[in-house]
C-alpha cells in the first residue's frame, strides 16, 4: 500500500472515530512532518461535516403513507367482553358438586367402616 | 418489556419517525419509493406483532436499527452480489473523470447528494453505514460480509472522492 493511503487511512480512522491511541500519535507525527498535511486533515474533517446533511431536502409525505399504511393494517381487535354472569354460575354450580361429593364420600365412609 | 400499543399511539409513532426512517433507507437503497415500502412494512409488522413482541430496546432504535437491516437485506436480494472487483478496478480511472463532474455540478445545490450517488456502490455503503449509523469498521464487516481490510481502503477512498467532489 502507498505510504500516502496508509495515512489517509488513518485519517478516515480518525475521523470516523475508530482510531486507537497510537495510531493517533502515529497520526500526528505525519502530519507534523509538512505542514501541506494539515490541510488534507482539515479537508478530511470539512467532507465529514459537509456530509451530514445527505440527503438534501429529502421530502416524504407521511400524512399520504399514513393512509397507504392503515389501510393494510388489520383491524385492532375490539376489548374482549368477558361474561361474568355466566362464569359465577359455574363456579356456584361447581362448589355445589363438590360439596355433594364430599357429602358422598363421607357418606361412604361411614357405611364401611 | 412488552408492546402494548393503541392505534393512536401507533399513528403518533408513525408521523413522528416516518421521514428520518425513510432518509436512512434511502442513503442505503438509494430509491424513494422503495426507501418508503420498507418503512411501512416495517410499521406493518410492529403493528402485528404489537400483542406479542418484547422490545429490549427504546422503539426509535429498534425502528432504525430494523429499517436499516431490512434496507441492507433489500439490496442482497434484489441486486447481484456487489459487483466488489469491478469497484476496485475503477479506482484506478477515477481521477480525471471526477473532477470534470465536480465542475460541471459547481454552484448546483444538492452537490452533496450528487458527491454521494457518484461513489461505487460498496464504497458508498460503506461511507453511509459509517458516518450515518455509527457502524466500527468491524460492525460494517460483519454486515457486508468483506474483509475489515476493505472496509478501510473503501472509506479512504469514499473520503478522499467526496472531498475532491464538495471542497474544489
Amino acid at each position: 500500500m502507498k505510504d500516502e493511503d496508509v495515512h489517509l487511512n488513518l485519517l478516515s480512522r480518525y475521523v470516523s472515530n475508530e482510531i486507537s491511541l497510537e495510531e493517533i500519535e502515529e497520526l500526528l507525527q505525519w502530519i507534523n512532518e509538512d505542514p501541506e498535511r494539515e490541510e488534507i486533515l482539515r479537508d478530511f474533517q470539512e467532507t465529514w461535516e459537509i456530509a451530514k446533511n445527505y440527503p438534501e431536502n429529502f421530502k416524504v409525505d407521511a400524512t399520504a403513507a399514513w393512509v397507504r399504511l392503515r389501510n393494510t393494517m388489520t383491524e385492532p381487535e375490539p376489548p374482549k367482553k368477558i361474561n361474568t354472569r355466566l362464569i359465577k354460575k359455574w363456579i356456584a354450580a361447581m362448589a355445589i358438586f363438590a360439596m355433594f361429593m364430599i357429602g358422598l364420600i363421607w357418606g361412604f365412609k361411614h357405611l364401611y367402616i | 418489556m412488552s408492546l402494548t400499543l393503541d392505534i393512536s399511539g401507533f399513528e403518533a409513532l408513525f408521523a413522528v419517525n416516518y421521514q428520518a426512517l425513510c432518509a436512512a433507507s434511502y442513503r442505503i437503497v438509494q430509491d424513494k419509493d422503495i426507501a418508503e415500502d420498507i418503512v411501512q412494512d416495517v410499521f406493518n409488522k410492529l403493528w402485528e406483532k404489537r400483542g406479542v413482541t418484547a422490545l429490549n430496546t427504546p422503539l426509535k432504535s429498534y425502528l432504525f436499527q430494523t429499517v436499516i437491516e431490512q434496507s441492507l437485506e433489500y439490496l442482497k436480494r434484489y441486486r447481484l452480489s456487489f459487483n466488489i472487483e469491478a469497484e476496485f478496478a475503477e479506482d484506478t480511472l477515477v481521477n480525471g473523470n471526477l473532477n470534470e463532474q465536480a465542475m460541471a455540478l459547481k454552484g448546483v445545490s444538492r452537490r452533496v447528494n450528487e458527491a454521494v450517488r457518484s461513489l461505487p456502490e460498496v464504497c458508498r455503503m460503506i461511507f453511509i453505514l459509517s458516518r450515518f449509523h455509527k457502524m466500527s469498521y468491524a460492525e460494517i464487516a460483519a454486515k457486508l460480509e468483506i474483509p475489515q481490510k476493505m472496509v478501510e481502503g473503501q472509506l479512504r477512498n469514499a473520503i478522499r472522492r467526496l472531498s475532491r467532489f464538495l471542497l474544489y
